[in-house]
């Protein structure tokens, strides 16, 4: 996957499910998890990422994704985060990461997830199963 | 689990079906998702596509070039000057360690508008040692809080300057029109401060009102103002389509037929004056530096100089009144307002501010704004905001 490390797939998927079950530890909703996701492929497609910095990476992903889509009220302080994930590293740690990761990808956080896709793919169906439904109501 | 590995494998960021079948997994194992979770629609975010394209403008400046001129205590911005082009750029700095919510998401938001009314961020610059972060934006040397001091103050000396309705029309429409902007893409600005309305005297003398986009810049003792946030909307796609057919009644033509409003008024020729300073300079005095080290004497002198450029340019119009800050020397200045008494002989706007031209001021206004009708839209917006409905994703 990213440039010559020692990440395996099996580290990813570990760090993607760790990601998904914090997202639903803090209540997050689908999207953010979609796009901390996201945050993370690009991030570890730009960079070579070490795996001892892997658990850090993910945490700030969802921290980041977080700030992006939740409402203030929902995202946790980083101080809470760091202790509450088990993330095994500190505050400062977390925001310093913020910062490369943010650079990296050139702030640029707005991006379109899958999430998006299939929201538009489910209204569209049901707008189109709601007219079939009127249709068949008038006859 | 399979599909996970199928999603790191190979080129992260972009193996959509890996992703989507992993997010299938989630939403059904960790959620139990009901139906109005997934009927809730959140808009395309259409730019994010084709951002890669707009944003690359950004990474031609290097922050060698830049040479700090002023400081300005107001908004805690940095004014610098930039040798290669000659052109002040304001440096704003994100207070705190951490990079808040608000912050973080006026960023990426600003990273992505273009418009002639919502100012541009040029670049991000991160300093490792001291924790920083600085944006680099357009400096706009005039902003609608001091305009309106300006008119205030000269009302209470007894000498009110006249102001002409085209004036107010056009910054409204200026206003409108970024804040249409922001509509248009999905962005919902949650605190429009007066201070934040900035006017931007550009190198080919068109004034563009610019809306900075601010999170902290304000600390004037206005705290409630402080806060400042921005948001995508979170729009149910239900309510948007049940809405439309109630938005079609509003249009202008049906608000034009029920109030009797011909095209060929004269309601509708007033209009026309949208555009007022197209061409012109703006016939304000400039914000002013002082120089720390000299505090009062120096700025009088400096005051009569403004003041005389200001008489010169306003019955001309002349370019005569440039910027101070390029001639003199010391950097550190702060901030001060030029007392307006003295001005108002000079400052009678006069119709020559007028353009009949509405389009003049905006080099890129779009496909629709070439339509009289959606122009005057923005004028009669107190009526029908729902016009805004038809005229997504135009940009």
């Amino acid at each position: 996957m990213s440039k010559g490390t020692d990440l395996s797939p099996s580290h990813y998927e570990k760090a993607v499910l760790w990601i998904a079950e914090l997202s639903s530890q803090f209540q997050f909703y689908s999207e953010t998890f979609a796009l901390a996701i996201n945050i993370l492929n690009r991030f570890l497609a730009s960079v070579k990422a070490q795996v001892k910095y892997l658990r850090c990476i993910a945490v700030t992903c969802l921290v980041l994704a977080a700030k992006t889509n939740e409402e203030d009220e929902v995202i946790p302080s980083v101080k809470k985060l760091a202790v509450q994930s088990g993330c095994k590293c500190s505050p400062a740690e977390i925001l310093r990461m913020e910062r490369i990761i943010l650079d990296k990808l050139h702030w640029d956080l707005y991006t379109a997830t899958p999430m998006d896709f299939l929201n538009i793919v489910s209204s569209i169906k049901f707008i189109h199963c709601k007219e079939l439904v009127d249709q068949q109501l008038m006859h | 689990m399979s599909t996970l590995d199928a999603a790191a494998i190979d080129a992260p960021g972009v193996n959509l079906a890996g992703l989507l079948l992993t997010l299938v997994l989630h939403q059904n194992e960790k959620h139990k998702v009901n139906r109005q979770e997934i009927i809730s629609y959140r808009p395309v975010r259409f730019l994010c596509l084709i951002h890669y394209i707009v944003s690359s403008f950004c990474n031609t400046i290097e922050p060698q070039s830049y040479e700090r001129q002023s400081y300005d205590e107001l908004t805690t911005v940095l004014i610098w000057n930039c040798k290669k082009d000659d052109k002040d750029y304001a440096l704003k700095q994100i207070e705190g360690t951490g990079i808040s919510m608000s912050a973080c998401r006026e960023i990426a938001l600003l990273r992505e508008l273009k418009h002639p009314n919502v100012i541009s961020l040029q670049k991000v610059f991160l300093s490792h040692a001291d924790r920083k972060v600085w944006l680099l934006f357009d400096y706009a040397e005039h902003d609608l809080w001091h305009i309106i001091k300006f008119h205030r103050a000269s009302k209470a000396n007894k000498k009110p300057v006249q102001l002409p309705r085209g004036m107010v029309k056009s910054l409204l429409y200026q206003i409108l029109d970024g804040i249409h902007y922001l509509h248009a893409n999905w962005v919902l600005h949650r605190d429009l401060p007066i201070l934040s309305l900035t006017a931007l005297e550009k190198r080919d003398k068109k004034w563009a009102l610019q809306h900075a986009w601010n999170t902290n810049v304000l600390d004037s003792g206005r705290p409630q103002e402080v806060e400042g946030g921005n948001d995508r909307t979170r729009s149910n796609g239900l309510k948007l389509h049940c809405g439309r057919s109630r938005y079609t009644n509003c249009s202008l033509i049906k608000y034009m037929e029920k109030h009797k409003v011909k095209p060929d008024s004269k309601a509708f020729h007033l209009l026309d004056a949208l555009s007022v300073f197209a061409g012109c300079q703006i016939p304000y005095p400039k914000r002013e530096f002082l120089t720390e080290e000299e505090p009062d004497d120096k700025g009088d002198k400096k005051n009569q100089q403004q003041q005389q450029g200001n008489n010169h340019t306003n019955g001309t119009g002349h370019p005569g009144n440039q910027d101070n800050s390029h001639t003199q020397g010391p950097p550190l200045k702060k901030v001060r307002v030029v007392p307006p008494t003295t001005t108002s002989g000079g400052l009678i706007m006069t119709s020559d501010y007028q353009r009949s031209n509405p389009h003049a001021a905006y080099p890129n206004p779009g496909p629709s704004t070439s339509q009289p009708q959606s122009s005057m839209g923005y004028s009669t917006t107190s009526q029908q905001p729902p016009q805004y409905s038809h005229q997504t994703h135009r940009y």
